[in-house]
């Protein structure tokens, strides 16, 4: 397994880092990026699968618009006037309704919009201030190293459902709110994770020949270390995304997600809340489903970059 | 939030019976490192505690605006808005509100809440052991039979039902708690009536102490879904991290040392799970904030009268004396329970003191 | 009175490309109280050997032939039949530098765990037994109750070795016992292991890729090559009469102290790679004094009486030793090879 994190390494690293630089070359070398990536993703079956359902999924979410029948919003009402209350699957509700009469099919095909934007967006997040934490205090050692440690440390210590209701409570229920204290709390793990790979790759042949050339700490550290440390900080990525749609919906599934985002969590709250879980299985199951199809799919991705990363710490948010 | 004089002093905070608890257990044991280890564990965890409580207090000072604007109507005139602030202390200076604060806190002074106008402790008080008594025996069960899952797939590897093993662990992970929540009621109880549909007790039983009623028949019928539903979503993690660092372990070469000693399967396989399971253990040091996570929300679908329950009732009533209060239990309780798992596991594992 | 025989043993490593074949047609017997050294190079496949003696292959081994202990096979016995063998009859001593304790458990109890699971005895008398047997090497006795990180290496080399007597076997093997050890620990560890020999008639098998070594501690010594036996005799026939140029050249590859300014000969190359043995002679690519008929395998032949060799040209291993002694000859075989 060694063999293959140095080929990991070697490949994905040596994709961004390249022996070229100016703007061609760079564009250049993002395409190789991108072809090592998705190399090693597809490599094993669970990174097939993975990447499968995504797809699927960044599909539906782009054309759910067009795909939708109607309006998630809108209250549906029967031929006979009355509300379209609960209403079993059926050729105009192919998902069935809602307890107020809309159109659960449009609204889960909404919903991949919502949970694709909250995932990715604090992935983005949480994988960059993470990554830059972690490189920085691997790199630096000592003082600034510790500090930021016991900084880690405290967010370690920090509950981050409660803290989230927390949040929401004193600044109000809205998505941004929402993102950015989860961004503000999973950090955490990435940090850890790349600076103990920092710390092993720090020692390295071509760090110590950088060095001895003359190189800056920031050059070495980005330029030397970062490609390597990539791999890593992409499967936390993919984690970061994981933890984040999954605290989200429970953050909306307890009522204290933003209203005006229409996540899987909240048509749950809705079922829930309306006291339909009891009879309107298609209301409860589609949503559930979807949301454990995308995390479970996000999993076997990280699965597959695992086992090739082997990173050294096996943590969790 | 001042407190009224001659008042009793509050019942000592669970985070400080633990902590308590815990240093008589060590101080029983011998040893100046593992004496050292307990103390500066001790030291940290407290540390962290007061550094969470600050910001808390800090939070719930600079975020709402003015707190007094939401108990209050406001056709009050300034006056007496200023009154009343007065009477609160809010008037005064940051840091003395500060003091104040932390000295009630350490003495369980919580103060009263704004939807109950009672005692946040008498609100709050039963709410603890209602959640521990959810939280702990689950993620225990999650964490004996995770490991026991990991050694069993580490060890025997190439078996077809290892291969389902590896195959259901990421899709648990994707499994949202709520969701397994609500498909076990519609199963379980609404469908097949097995079960009760929420709530720690069924109504009309009377009990006359709360230990009664934890090890009646009843209580524990109300408690086998919520059980169930955390125990299964909490299985994947430990079980994956065991079987890795088991799977780690196998190569190493006192094992080999051992089979040639002659002894059973069971006596290597024995050495090789203990080997392994530091990383398991550095895992199980943070995992309580996850299942706090989890048992906030099945609280919720299950009705179970808990902090978590409390606390979401407490941010839709705006009741911030007790949502401040519930946050700080929280975390006071998880802290403790990383600590005295820390704690715990260096007795288990010498090498881990002498670091 | 033989005490272990090899007869024609093969093991394989079914690997997920090709099959290694880690040794092939070993065969060889030890009395009871001799030893035998078994010298060769990393990969020669000695420690397989070691492994095999004890059934503690990796899964994917595949022993064939016999392995005879006092009379019954090892190979065809059951698990449970094989474990009352381990320790019991047969005990190994492993290189301490390595992780050969187990670090979260005392020393006491790991030597503890050996004495109970073959004889009934109850702790107390196990651990007075542990005790004993510090003593035994030269350690004191309350150690037992240490961890195996607070011992230092040759500490530790000796608790191995107090382990391994700890059912008193008629075998032990000893696989690199002291690799990682100064000369001056060396010296002081197969000092203790003949004293223990000597009281107790232990014969033993000393695996090592020094020959020096083997050459001070043992009566006889089998020189292994890429998974077979190259020469096999009585250690000081070895030292003075080497008949396989493989072993010429180890030979002269050791420093000899008395011998200052003597010039150090190296044999250049790798051995071969054990998925695709060669057809003839394994070390001909390497050695000086390779001709045609090298291409076929040599027999391991008894040319005099206790001396075994496998080399076609055995006649000539007085001209082969007086050229071998020589650093240009083998210099000439790595360029040959080189260029080959």
């Amino acid at each position: 397994m060694r063999a293959d994190s140095a080929k990991l390494d070697h490949g994905i690293g040596a994709a961004v880092a390249g022996n070229d630089f100016g703007p061609i070359s760079r564009l250049r070398r993002s395409g190789r990026v991108v072809r090592e990536l998705g190399r090693v993703l597809l490599a094993d079956a669970y990174g097939r699968v993975g990447v499968g359902i995504l797809v699927f999924f960044l599909v539906l979410a782009i054309i759910a618009p067009t795909l939708a029948p109607m309006d998630p919003w809108a209250n549906n009402y029967r031929a006979n006037g009355s509300l379209a209350r609960l209403d079993g699957p059926s050729w105009h509700h192919p998902l069935g309704t809602t307890f107020y009469g809309q159109d659960v099919l449009s609204q889960l095909l909404l919903g991949t919009r919502q949970t694709m934007l909250v995932g990715f967006v604090t992935a983005v997040l949480i994988g960059f201030i993470g990554t830059n934490v972690g490189l920085v205090a691997g790199y630096s050692g000592r003082i600034t190293d510790d500090v930021l440690m016991r900084v880690t440390d405290f967010f370690y210590a920090i509950p981050f459902l409660p803290f989230m209701i927390v949040m929401v409570a004193l600044i109000g229920r809205s998505l941004p709110v929402i993102i950015a204290s989860m961004a503000f709390i999973f950090w955490r793990t990435a940090a850890r994770v790349v600076r103990a790979q920092v710390l092993t790759l720090r020692t390295r042949p071509y760090v110590l020949a950088a060095r001895a050339s003359g190189a800056g700490h920031l050059r070495i550290m980005y330029v030397h270390i970062l490609p390597n440390v990539l791999p890593l900080g992409f499967l936390y990525l993919i984690f970061g995304a994981a933890w984040a749609i999954l605290t989200e919906s429970s953050l909306s599934f307890i009522g204290l997600g933003d209203p005006n985002h229409l996540s899987w969590g909240l048509m749950l709250n809705q079922a829930f809340v309306t006291g339909s879980i009891r009879y309107a299985w298609w209301w409860v199951i589609p949503p559930g489903l979807a949301l454990m199809t995308f995390l479970a799919s996000l999993y076997f991705l990280g699965r597959g970059l695992e086992e090739r990363a082997n990173p050294r710490l096996r943590d969790h948010p | 939030m001042s407190r009224p004089a001659g008042e009793m002093m509050r019942a000592p905070l669970p985070a400080l019976r633990v902590i308590r608890a815990g240093s008589a257990l060590a101080r029983a044991r011998t040893g100046t490192p593992m004496r050292r280890y307990i103390f500066r564990r001790l030291l940290q965890n407290a540390f962290l505690l007061w550094v969470l409580t600050s910001m808390m207090f800090l939070l719930f000072r600079v975020l709402p605006g003015d707190p007094v604007s939401i108990i209050l109507s406001a056709e009050l005139s300034e006056e007496s808005r200023q009154s009343i602030r007065d009477a609160w202390g809010l008037s005064r200076p940051l840091w003395s509100q500060y003091v104040t604060y932390i000295l009630n806190v350490v003495h369980g002074e919580f103060g009263i809440s704004f939807q109950y106008q009672k005692p946040v402790w008498d609100v709050l008080g039963d709410k603890v052991v209602n959640t521990l008594v959810l939280m702990i025996p689950s993620t225990a069960a999650a964490v004996v039979l995770g490991i026991l899952a990991g050694m069993y797939f580490g060890w025997r590897r190439g078996s077809r039902l290892e291969r389902l093993g590896v195959l259901l662990p990421p899709i648990i992970r994707g499994l949202p708690v709520f969701w397994l929540g609500i498909l076990l009621l519609m199963a379980f109880s609404y469908g097949l009536n097995w079960f009760p549909n929420g709530g720690m007790r069924s109504m009309g039983t009377f009990v006359t102490s709360r230990w009664q009623l934890f090890f009646s028949w009843d209580f524990l019928w109300h408690l086998t879904l919520p059980f169930l539903c955390m125990t299964i979503t909490s299985l994947p993690e430990p079980m994956l991290i065991m079987r890795s660092s088991l799977l780690e372990t196998k190569g190493e070469d006192y094992l080999e040392l051992i089979e040639a000693k002659g002894v059973s399967e069971w006596v290597v396989l024995k050495h090789a799970a203990r080997g392994s399971l530091l990383p398991v253990m550095t895992w199980v040091f943070h995992m309580f904030g996850y299942a706090m996570a989890s048992t906030v929300v099945i609280e919720i679908v299950f009705a179970w009268p808990g902090l978590g329950r409390e606390i979401v009732n407490a941010v839709n009533a705006y009741d911030y004396p007790v949502i401040q209060a519930a946050f700080f239990l929280i975390s006071a309780i998880i802290i403790s329970l990383n600590l005295l798992m820390d704690l715990l596991y260096g007795f288990l594992d010498p090498r881990v003191v002498v670091q | 009175m033989t005490l272990v025989e090899l007869d024609r043993l093969k093991v394989k490593f079914r690997t997920s490309r090709r099959d290694l074949h880690a040794i092939d047609n070993v065969s060889f017997a030890l009395s009871e109280g001799e030893s035998l050294g078994l010298v060769g190079e990393s990969g020669c496949g000695k420690t397989t050997v070691a492994r095999a003696l004890l059934r503690i292959l990796p899964g994917n081994a595949a022993a064939t032939g016999r392995i005879l202990f006092r009379g019954r096979d090892l190979l065809a016995m059951s698990l449970d039949e094989i474990r009352q063998v381990r320790w019991r009859e047969i005990a190994l001593v492993t290189q301490s530098a390595m992780n050969a304790l187990d670090p979260i458990y005392r020393v006491g109890t790991q030597i503890v765990e050996a004495v109970r699971a073959h004889e009934r005895c109850s702790r107390s008398v196990a651990w007075e037994r542990a005790e004993r047997l510090f003593k035994l090497v030269g350690l004191k006795a309350e150690w037992v109750r240490r961890y195996p990180h607070e011992f230092s290496g040759g500490m530790r080399q000796r608790a191995i070795i107090a382990m391994a007597l700890a059912l008193n076997p008629p075998l032990i093997i000893a696989d690199e016992p002291s690799t990682a050890l100064d000369v001056i620990m060396q010296d002081q560890v197969f000092a203790e292991i003949d004293r223990i020999r000597a009281e107790r008639g232990t014969a033993l098998i000393l695996i090592t890729h020094d020959i020096s070594l083997v050459a001070e501690n043992c009566d006889r010594i089998a020189v292994m090559y890429a998974g077979q036996i190259a020469e096999m005799a009585s250690a000081n026939v070895i030292l003075e009469r080497p008949l396989h140029p493989y072993t010429i050249g180890l030979l002269n590859a050791s420093a000899d102290i008395a011998h200052r300014g003597m010039d150090l000969i190296s044999i250049a190359g790798a051995p071969p790679d054990l998925t695709h043995p060669p057809a003839g002679c394994r070390f001909a690519p390497r050695c000086p004094f390779a001709r045609a008929k090298c291409n076929e395998p040599p027999p391991l032949v008894e040319h005099e009486e206790g001396h075994w060799v496998a080399c076609h040209f055995a006649e000539e291993a007085q001209a082969f030793r007086r050229a071998g002694a020589e650093a240009s000859t083998w210099e000439a075989a790595a360029a040959a090879t080189a260029a080959a």
